[in-house]
């Protein structure tokens, strides 16, 4: 697994304790499915260098992310990681275009200028290069969370987070985003883990589908 | 937008208000029922109610009506009212920046980090709030003033002196006034949505860039609304300063000095003087409906996508 994510994540937040092993493969789509409170978002956020591990170690692209016992900890600003969010937080007072720019500036440091020019190939890519001025606020779901996937990709992720992609759409715009990411996704080639309690996403949208069920692994499809 | 711990300012809770989506303001069902409900206002509340309005604005009329509405130009254009005039709405100003500069981030500690003594330090820093601000004028001079703990080393090592300067009064105006600014700022800090600031990081926004970029833009109405309260408080500044810079015309008589001053001499006078307090306070307030709304509004907007029935209303409501 050159290029994967391989993570066997242990954390505990009071009673709850999560542990599974998660490994996704370079240009593989795997979903996570259960319910709320199975622990998908304290996984996502344990990915995101958001939370740290109590135990297990966290690699991506050989590179250790988290190790407590190595006490190794890679923050989230500095981890190749891509998260669209479940409602996007899109950051209000941005436009979009500014939205996607955000990241190029932070992570890659590219001049404001030339982070506007590259978000501007984003939302084109997307088919969004029309809403370019438009703030978070008057975009619907749909054009959000195109925003936000152009976002946490204009920063070249080498891990892909998605948090509930579909959760937050009413079902005319669900079927349009999912096919959306259906043509997006197998495009490319960082692993993607996908966090849902829908099983319909995670057969439509993913190659593998790992089930948990109060912070364990049940049953893992092939 | 009740912050554990924090008190929130009237003007920070209007900011938010539109999610409540109050009646009368929005709602266009259900008017008759409240009109019903309004004509069975009980006399025991409406009529103290009503006292208590004509308590507050009485004074202001009895200003406006003794006013020496035809001397006034004159009055108001005299070198010393001019000085006085301009001398407050530099030292506010100063106050307001140095408020800015200092509170901004006091407020982010106080909402964002843990540290020992925060609690206390929150109370204390928001002591200035209920203080006398004659006792305030009273600490700053054994803090600050010449033979003052502090005050004696700045004389000695810097050859700096506060105390009976203008500076000076910038000193009490930002002792009494930064508390608005910090109470205001910490609360919006409390209640704003903490996960923006988790997805500036997964962008690769480091702490710095995030409260720069994200965090103070989201909370802006309440700079804005804080730094508004804060520089009419500089204002209005009297009991401070005149115990901690004096009352010297050009360098301290800031315009309530004056008011002050003037009222033991010349009556008229000191309404003009008042008037133009009162016109300035007033354009404040009208600056915070007209200009900070539309920023409220602006980042409402921006959670349209989450509670989109909710702010489609409170948006045509609050205008």
């Amino acid at each position: 697994m050159t290029g994967g994510l391989d993570a066997r994540v242990t954390v505990r937040r009071g009673q709850f304790v999560l542990t599974v092993d998660v490994q996704v493969a370079q240009g593989e789509t795997v979903a996570v499915l259960g319910r709320s409170g199975a622990g998908k978002s304290t996984l996502l956020r344990t990915l995101a260098g958001l939370l740290p591990l109590d135990e297990g170690r966290v690699t991506l692209a050989g590179q250790v992310l988290d190790d407590p016992v190595q006490r190794r900890f890679v923050p989230s600003e500095r981890r190749p990681v891509g998260v669209v969010f479940q409602d996007y937080l899109l950051f209000p007072h941005l436009r979009a275009r500014d939205n996607v720019a955000f990241g190029l500036q932070a992570r890659l440091g590219q001049s404001r200028r030339h982070a506007r020019d590259r978000a501007e190939e984003w939302l084109e890519r997307f088919g969004i290069s029309d809403l370019g001025d438009r703030r978070p606020g008057a975009l619907s779901g749909g054009q959000g969370q195109r925003v936000a996937l152009a976002r946490a990709l204009a920063t070249e992720p080498r891990l892909l987070l998605l948090d509930e992609p579909l959760a937050a759409l009413d079902s005319t715009t669900r079927g349009e985003v999912r096919a959306f990411l259906r043509t997006v996704l197998p495009t490319l080639s960082a692993p993607i883990l996908i966090v849902t309690h829908d099983p319909t996403d995670a057969e439509v949208l993913a190659d593998r589908t790992i089930a948990l069920e109060a912070g364990q692994a049940v049953a893992t499809e092939a | 937008m009740t912050s554990p711990g924090g008190t929130s300012l009237p003007w920070t809770t209007s900011a938010r208000r539109p999610h409540i989506r109050l009646p009368g303001r929005n709602g266009r069902s259900g008017r008759s029922d409240r009109r019903e409900t309004r004509r069975r206002a009980p006399w025991a509340l409406w009529v103290p109610g009503a006292i208590a309005a004509l308590f507050l604005l009485l004074p202001l009329i009895g200003l406006l009506v003794r006013a020496p509405w035809s001397g006034l130009p004159d009055l108001i254009t005299e070198h010393d009212v001019r000085e006085a005039l301009f001398l407050s709405l530099e030292t506010a100003t100063a106050a307001t920046a140095l408020s800015l500069l200092f509170g901004i981030p006091l407020a982010w500690l106080l909402a964002r980090t843990r540290f020992p003594g925060r609690s206390l330090l929150r109370a204390l820093v928001t002591l200035p709030l209920v203080l006398p601000p004659v006792v305030g004028g009273v600490a700053l001079l054994l803090a600050l003033g010449r033979r003052g703990i502090v005050g004696q080393r700045l004389d000695d090592w810097f050859g700096i002196t506060l105390p009976f300067t203008t500076v000076g009064v910038v000193v009490a105006q930002t002792f009494v006034a930064m508390p608005f600014l910090i109470v205001s700022v910490e609360g919006a800090l409390n209640s704003a949505d903490r996960r923006f600031e988790d997805a500036a990081a997964t962008l690769g926004a480091g702490p710095w860039m995030t409260f720069r970029r994200v965090t103070v833009p989201m909370v802006a109405p309440a700079v804005a609304a804080g730094a508004a309260l804060c520089w009419a408080r500089a204002l209005g500044e009297f009991g401070a300063t005149i115990t901690f810079a004096g009352n010297f015309p050009g360098t301290t008589t800031t315009m309530p000095l004056a008011v002050y001053l003037a009222l033991e001499t010349d009556t008229d006078a000191a309404i003009a003087l008042s008037l133009v307090l009162l016109a300035v306070c007033v354009a404040v307030l009208l600056a915070l409906r007209a200009r900070w709304f539309p920023g409220a509004r602006r980042l409402l907007r921006g959670r349209a996508s989450r509670e989109t029935p909710l702010t489609a209303d409170a948006e045509t409501g609050i205008r």
